[in-house]
């Protein structure tokens, strides 16, 4: 009913238009005015109002400039951002002069020089050499310093970072951040996405995690197998299969299918389960897949040497990112589903994470969380970091939050090494494998090779 | 019938005239599967108002929800309905959706189709005096592919989950699959269609464009004598054809990743708690695809604007375009750098920093090119003697944004500069301005300055101020106030700002920008009622309503057929002999001889 009369209104409100308009086409008919003359008045009017407009602009620009013009992002919070945060100033103040020239001398003459009447000409002036090479030479010349400065600056931002950069690494998937920390060597392990699984969020390469993830896939293909067993009755598919990789599942699958087959003897309805044609068609299509990501990530398993697996073993995974000022670090940034674009507002920092590809970016925080709280006037500040690509439905939450310690504050310096030794001791990788560090003297590789084969083992016996 | 009717109306002159010298048309031949350049003009130009009228509400639709994140808006749960908008709160889907579509419209349909479109089609065989285009078949096709293109990107809106919500851009994986959005879906798929069809009628169209303007030159009208809306037109559509095919190659592509398990654009992904196959590709080829149109696409939609605009501004100052020659070099110098710049919008997304290093260079030499361009309609506003026609207030409003939106292009070049920024709403804010603003203003000139040819009516003059001042000074409340909400650090794309401390100082600007795309839009009502009414009802128009120059006003008001009813005219000089010494009137048309001891304009 309301929108009805919205409705109603808005037609009535089109007719009693259309009737002024009828109105004023007879009152100008009546006078002789036609559409193509515009007149004096007119002309006038526009003339004036270009000017008005353009004071009102200006106004607009100066309010936007008094009350919106710090924008509350703070000061750059990165060694890099300061002089970018010059560079940006700088290159603001020239277009802002050019804006104003060009806005103005577009208004001012169109204010100045309207139609006033006939009998007058405009000034014959079809183009000027001289004139045309100035306004040709000088944006060259403001442009050629705009593209040093900015290049300059861009070389220094993309550089490589410098040996004591401190490695770590921003994992990006819908829609959360995770962070991994190099550890004590400094070193990011590798990393393979069909590693990922709940304990390895991030698919650290390492050679215990490789065996619990090669079994858990094969135990995966074993369900699937069976279930499709289930369903068709028909063992001609497990000739299919590829035996060798499924190694000591190959025992449970012939076991499984064994249990089937006799319960199908004793009581056939809980024996086989129908599966829907889409179902079947995708529990096959899977099977074989996890087969060929099986075969694959075999491969990749003779490739880890033992430093690598060492190397990956101290990695660290969180959910926070504590920095430290005055330290220089070197993100690399990765992807699990679709591009997320790493956005570090305070530190003028950004970098997108594509997946099948490692970015990396690199800076050097120069202001503590604790000093931006002065700086901004607000104890509740915090570093932030955002995703800035789109990437679904709940982009706008994936956020991350940084803190930044001065380790020349006695206490922020308790407060981050203390943090520091808490994740050590339970994000460790090892930690999640259920590893014991490496012992100080004893060649590492061997230690974690027989836990490696150990746990192999260990799983074997109970899939 | 209507024919009749009008012709009784019509005081001698009837408004259908060609009926007398083409009987055997009909409805069908006439208005729908017409190959008429002038019929086909404003078949362009209806649909695309058409588009524009959904992506605008569209517009305001996402807005209310950026200013008043979680109010319920009925007018959302009324166009939307209980899916997209439970009780009239915007769903975070949605939202997405809504931005994609708006802005693929508004690039695409309104701005490619509707202006290249109208005007290329309307002015091309007009103002180069030909008959009609090279072939009026392929003419119409290729607008029946932008319809049918309309028409299915319309459609994509209604399927069950959503249309495209990638963003315009619909970078892949996030467009690929829809486990990770559910646009990504059957509205993608459309998305896609229809962009493969809309690249067919560009195609046609350009092609057409480019071999018209090269052919069907009237005796005397050389390249240096064309006006500059065909130097514009001419370069765009050469734009287009180069650029297209690459685009419709991207959509192609990410069809086969999409439907028959390719892997262009995936590597090492899991989506739906699967890891996928897909090995080697890259996201970035994608990036790469799509801004190679990308890039030169926003001089497909600028270009004609500009050279509508030139046109329209000597015509209107009384005065010839300052610098004809520079206007044409530097329009071919823009067409030419267009196409080498494209990696200026991938300055963080992995690829190599020297690469963007070569993209900086070239992208800020394009501001050579168009500050000449600005410089000259300055110098020729100088001393002019401006007649403020409705299109004239639009040209001189689309030279402002040009400058402001265009100074904001040097910010965001710089790719130092860019990182902190890129993808913020100073990204929106520069956009809309240099390339929705000044195309959007141009097509309103454009559509003010040739309705009378269009329609052989005039359109209200009044009205017409009404909606340019309500129009200027709001586009600009819109964006201007945008470039401090992202220096403050607010990225794109957002569905909500308010959940975020940092931007609680620039906040309210939400609230403004909002405020005024309301006023702007019922602005448009105004536009749309006057464009509608005078269409039926203005009053009749003379044969050349602005005192121009140009040879589409020495065609009689009524169309017909081949356009001339005698033999094509000759053109003698350039077209903007306007207010020249030793003429008593203030123009003289292109088809007035050279006096004996006459030099040719420029």
């Amino acid at each position: 009913m309301e929108k009805l009369l919205i409705v109603l209104v808005l037609m009535v409100g089109v007719i009693a238009i259309a009737q002024m308009m009828r109105v004023y086409e007879i009152s100008a008919k009546m006078r002789g005015k036609k559409e193509e003359e515009i007149s004096y008045g007119d002309n006038v009017f526009n003339a004036n109002m270009m000017l008005i407009f353009m004071f009102a602009f200006y106004g607009l620009f100066f309010w936007l400039l008094a009350k919106y013009g710090n924008g509350g992002i703070g000061p750059s919070a990165s060694e890099h951002g300061e002089s970018l945060d010059w560079l940006l100033n700088f290159n603001f103040l020239i277009i802002i002069i050019v804006f104003f020239i060009c806005n103005t001398l577009l208004f001012w003459f169109a204010f100045k020089y309207y139609h006033k009447g006939p009998g007058t000409k405009a000034y014959w002036f079809t183009h000027d050499n001289k004139l045309e090479l100035v306004w040709t030479a000088v944006p060259a010349v403001v442009l050629a310093v705009i593209i040093i400065l900015g290049l300059r600056a861009w070389n220094e931002i993309t550089g490589e970072s410098g040996k004591k950069a401190i490695r770590l690494e921003l994992y990006s998937k819908q829609f959360d951040w995770t962070v991994r920390y190099s550890g004590e060597d400094n070193q990011l392990g590798r990393a393979d996405f069909r590693m990922i699984n709940g304990s390895n969020p991030l698919g650290v390469l390492t050679k215990q995690g490789m065996v619990v993830r090669q079994n858990e896939l094969r135990s995966e293909i074993v369900g699937l197998a069976v279930a499709y067993y289930k369903h068709t009755n028909d063992k001609g598919f497990l000739e299919r299969l590829n035996r060798k990789i499924l190694n000591g599942y190959s025992d449970t699958l012939d076991a499984k299918i064994k249990w089937v087959d006799e319960t199908a003897g004793k009581d056939v309805l809980s024996a086989w389960e129908i599966l829907s044609a889409k179902k079947e068609a995708e529990t096959f299509e899977k099977m074989e897949r996890l087969q060929r990501h099986l075969l694959k990530i075999m491969a990749v398993e003779k490739t880890i040497t033992d430093k690598e697996d060492q190397v990956a073993m101290d990695d660290i995974i969180e959910k926070e990112i504590h920095l430290i000022k005055g330290q220089e670090y070197e993100f690399q940034f990765r992807s699990q589903d679709v591009i997320h674009s790493a956005f570090f507002p305070h530190f003028r920092a950004q970098m997108n994470t594509v997946p099948g590809m490692i970015t990396r970016l690199k800076f050097i925080p120069t202001i503590s969380t604790a000093e931006m709280k002065v700086k901004m006037k607000n104890e509740k500040f915090g570093f932030v970091l955002l995703c800035n690509k789109i990437c679904g439905a709940a982009h706008q939450n994936m956020q991350l939050p940084i803190y930044v310690w001065d380790l020349k504050d006695p206490k922020e310096k308790a407060t981050y090494e203390a943090w520091m030794k808490k994740v050590q001791a339970e994000k460790a990788i090892r930690n999640a494998l259920g590893v014991a560090p490496p012992a100080e003297e004893a060649p590492a590789s061997v230690n974690a090779d027989t836990t490696a084969t150990n746990a192999g083992d260990t799983t074997k016996v109970n899939p | 019938m209507a024919t009749a009717i009008n012709h009784v109306n019509d005081e001698g002159h009837g408004h259908d005239h060609d009926a007398h010298h083409h009987h055997k048309e009909h409805f069908i031949t006439k208005f729908i599967f017409s190959q008429d350049h002038k019929m086909i003009s404003k078949q362009f130009l209806l649909t695309a108002v058409v588009m524009g009228i959904v992506a605008m509400m569209m517009s305001i639709f996402f807005r209310l929800q950026l200013a008043w994140p979680g109010e319920k808006f009925g007018i959302l749960n009324t166009f939307l309905g209980d899916k997209w908008a439970p009780d009239g709160i915007l769903s975070r889907d949605m939202y997405l959706g809504l931005i994609t579509i708006h802005g693929t419209i508004m690039v695409f349909f309104l701005l490619t189709g509707g202006l290249s479109g109208t005007f290329s089609n309307l002015l091309i065989p007009l103002q180069v005096g030909a008959r009609d285009m090279a072939t009026g078949f392929l003419n119409m096709f290729s607008y029946w592919f932008f319809f049918l293109s309309s028409i299915i990107m319309l459609y994509s809106c209604f399927v069950e989950n959503g249309p495209a919500s990638a963003g315009w851009t619909i970078y892949p994986p996030l467009s690929a699959r829809p486990e990770f959005i559910p646009g990504s879906g059957d509205g993608m798929t459309f998305w896609l269609i229809s962009m493969a069809l809309f690249v067919a009628s560009a195609l046609l169209g350009g092609l057409n464009y480019i071999v018209t303007i090269l052919n069907l030159r009237t005796t005397g009208m050389k390249m240096t004598r064309m006006p500059l809306t065909i130097w514009a037109f001419f370069v765009t559509a050469i734009l287009g054809v180069l650029s297209f095919p690459v685009l419709f190659s991207a959509v192609l592509l990410l069809i086969m990743d999409r439907t028959f398990g390719t892997s262009f654009y995936m590597a090492d992904i899991w989506a739906g708690g699967e890891m996928l196959e897909a090995q080697g590709g890259s996201p970035i080829l994608y990036q790469h695809l799509f801004w190679f149109l990308g890039h030169p696409e926003v001089y497909i939609v600028l270009l004609p604007a500009l050279g509508i605009s030139s046109e329209i501004i000597s015509t209107n100052s009384r005065k010839p375009i300052f610098g004809y020659r520079a206007m044409i070099g530097s329009i071919l110098a823009i067409g030419f750098l267009s196409f080498i710049v494209w990696g200026h919008h991938m300055f963080i997304t992995g690829m190599n920093p020297f690469l963007g290093g070569v993209f900086v260079f070239t992208t800020l030499l394009i501001a050579i090119p168009s500050a000449v361009k600005v410089f000259n309609y300055l110098t020729t506003l100088w001393r002019g003697n401006i007649v403020y026609t409705p299109a004239m207030l639009f040209s001189i409003g689309l030279v402002s944004t040009f400058i402001t939106g265009g100074v904001t292009g040097i910010i965001l070049a710089d790719s130092a500069l860019d990182i902190p920024i890129h993808d913020t709403y100073f990204v929106v804010a520069h956009f809309h301005i240099v390339m929705g603003m000044s195309a959007v203003f141009g097509m309103f000139a454009g559509v003010y300055h040739w309705f009378p040819k269009m329609f052989g009516r005039m359109m209200n003059t009044r009205m017409g101020y009404v909606h340019f001042w309500i129009t200027a000074i709001c586009a600009y409340g819109i964006f201007f106030p945008m470039h401090f909400f992202g220096l403050a650090g607010a990225p794109r794309r957002y569905y909500e700002y308010t959940a975020f401390p940092m931007f609680d100082h620039v906040i309210d600007l939400n609230m403004i920008i909002t405020i005024f795309a309301i006023i702007a839009a019922c602005g448009q009502g105004v536009f749309l009622f006057n464009f509608f009414y005078s269409i039926f009802r203005g009053q009749k128009s003379p044969m050349n309503p602005w005192k121009s120059n140009t040879l589409e006003w020495t065609t009689p008001v009524e169309h017909i057929h081949g356009n001339w009813p005698g033999a094509i005219p000759e053109v003698h000089r350039w077209p903007y002999d306007y207010s020249k010494p030793g003429y008593e009137e203030d123009f003289v048309p292109q088809t007035v001889p050279l006096k004996p001891d006459e030099h040719d304009g420029h």
